[in-house]
């Protein structure tokens, strides 16, 4: 290409381009032979990862910054989220505090195709169960007029319903670490049903080849579930049964979440 | 007393690190404070932080909380919107605080009747954005705070910068306007907002009135706008590292943070540094 009839309206790549190399991952069967892939028993979670106030713009501490925030790994999935408020909100409820939930999921979060930035329906439709399932746990009544919003973003996402529920574990730290009055600590957890077993906390590839999803999100100590989201046939037992180990899973989720929090008590960061 | 007289169990609530929803005691000698909330006999925290107990009061104090007015506090905030007659204020609150235009001192007549002029020029006394100094004068039904700056002292803020703390680092004090010994003002307001500023004597701006309104900021010499960087950065780090601030507080890390340059006040072990020696100079002093 000449110089003169350079096409400045556009993105102009180099004249020479190289394929990129790709890791070639074959075609890993989720389950083989009775066993998962990532070597895994069926109950099993991934190992969980959490820190709390990540966005806390330092050192200019300034009152744009959120006023709680957490990161939150389980295996692949990685998801931060910030807590603003209590504070002032355009719509005021004089007997009641609102919540708001954003979620997004960063372009790059899903392996297999390319996000756009705007928001999808999903998005949005996963922005209102994460509100309802959190709702039921913060004190609303203790905060009239004011409002607190949730921020998610989803930095790598490996499975629906896992990140989901990742997403809820996360907005709980971030929130507790925000100092807001809440019932319980949320914890929630996923599930699939594959050949007539319900496998824990499944991944994409696990997720795609099951007939069946669920999570369910739990305030442990309340005793209470707050979502309950299916997706696929089952018989009622089975779903009597995945709800009974996802509380279970919830439990543990739980106690790692609480452990932590305690634990930044005592120990604040510098 | 029978409080003393009580089992093993329900005196180690205090002290004891709790997370929302964690059971403080089934006792019903007790009642439920700050940070918790109560399901039949049972008390439960309700956030995550330290449990305090003062007699029978049960509350739960956490690392991070909202500022929550309480009248004849002084505080500062920042406009956020001009409406009639009010203007709202941030006050890093649940709620923006309301300052009416009744309850400012208009330049020029102390007491002078508010006409209608006053209310259309609302903008010339304070704009969105600008820094106000004030006090909490009293609640409205919704909890909202009302401020006033009827005193020479309060009212705009100028010729210096800004910072946020932790509000609970701020302890409610008998003043909350100081000229410290380097020439420099600082108000500090139990909401957390504090203002650094070049030292103006007070009776520059009572001989002329037209001064409190002003947005013009004086004359600031290099040197004076160091000294105004360094108390901003040492009141950073004392926040970062959780230490009260008060005016003897801001003296000690100023004069610990001389032998450093301002730019590095900041970083990681100087500020820890920095923050020890201001602890154990005021643990000497109390």
């Amino acid at each position: 290409m000449s110089a003169n009839i350079f096409d400045r309206r556009r993105v102009n790549g180099p004249p020479r381009s190289v394929e990129p190399l790709y890791t070639d991952e074959g075609d890993v069967k989720p389950f083989t032979n009775g066993g998962r892939a990532d070597g895994r028993s069926l109950d099993q979670l991934r190992p969980i990862f959490i820190k709390t106030g990540p966005l806390a713009v330092q050192p200019t501490f300034s009152p744009t910054a959120p006023s709680g925030s957490a990161y939150y790994e389980q295996g692949k999935i990685r998801i931060s989220c910030a807590v603003y408020g209590p504070r002032q909100g355009r719509k005021s409820n004089p007997r009641m505090g609102s919540f708001d939930c954003d979620f997004q999921y960063a372009p790059f979060s899903c392996s297999w195709k390319r996000r756009p930035h705007i928001k999808g329906a999903d998005e949005k439709e996963i922005a209102l169960i994460l509100e309802q399932a959190m709702a039921p746990a913060i004190r609303l009544e203790a905060y009239p007029k004011a409002c607190i919003d949730a921020f998610v973003t989803v930095i790598e996402s490996d499975g629906k319903f896992a990140t989901i529920s990742a997403a809820i574990n996360c907005i709980s730290a971030a929130l507790a670490d925000a100092g807001i009055e809440l019932y319980d600590i949320v914890a929630a957890c996923s599930m699939s049903l594959n050949a007539s077993q319900w496998v824990s906390d499944c991944n994409q590839a696990e997720e795609d080849v099951s007939q069946c999803s669920l999570f369910v999100s739990r305030m442990p100590s309340a005793d209470e579930i707050t979502y309950l989201l299916q997706q696929g046939k089952t018989m009622p037992d089975q779903t009597d049964r995945a709800v009974q180990t996802c509380s279970n899973s919830c439990a543990r989720v739980y106690a790692v979440l609480s452990r932590y929090l305690q634990a930044s008590m005592e120990q604040p960061a510098s | 007393m029978d409080v003393d007289m009580e089992s093993q169990d329900t005196r180690d609530i205090a002290s004891r690190i709790v997370t929302p929803g964690s059971v403080i005691t089934n006792d019903t000698a007790f009642m439920r404070g700050h940070g918790t909330f109560a399901e039949r006999t049972t008390i439960y925290s309700s956030v995550a932080g330290a449990v305090e107990r003062i007699n029978k009061l049960v509350s739960v104090r956490p690392l991070k909380q909202r500022y929550s007015g309480e009248i004849g506090d002084i505080i500062v905030g920042r406009i956020t919107e001009v409406a009639s007659k009010r203007w709202r204020v941030d006050v890093n609150s649940r709620q923006d605080g309301i300052l009416l235009l009744s309850s400012i001192n208009l330049p020029g007549g102390i007491q002078r009747r508010k006409s209608e002029s006053d209310e259309l020029q609302m903008r010339t006394f304070f704009a969105e954005g600008d820094l106000v100094f004030a006090e909490v004068q009293s609640y409205f039904a919704d909890g909202a705070l009302s401020l006033h700056t009827r005193s020479l002292q309060y009212g705009k803020l100028r010729n210096g910068t800004f910072v946020t703390v932790f509000p609970q680092l701020v302890p409610r004090s008998r003043s909350h306007f100081h000229t410290l010994p380097c020439g420099v003002d600082i108000v500090l307001g139990v909401n957390g907002y504090i203002w650094v500023s070049k030292h103006v004597p007070a009776s520059k701006v009572e001989e002329n009135s037209e001064l409190i309104y002003s947005d013009k900021n004086e004359f600031i010499s290099d040197d004076e706008r160091e000294t105004i960087a360094r108390i901003a950065n040492c009141i950073h780090l004392l926040n970062r590292l959780y230490v009260k601030i008060t005016d003897t507080s801001i003296i000690f890390a100023y004069e610990a943070s001389l032998t450093h340059a301002v730019k590095d006040l900041l970083t990681r072990e100087i500020a820890i540094d920095l923050a020890h020696n201001v602890k154990t100079r005021l643990e000497q002093q109390s």
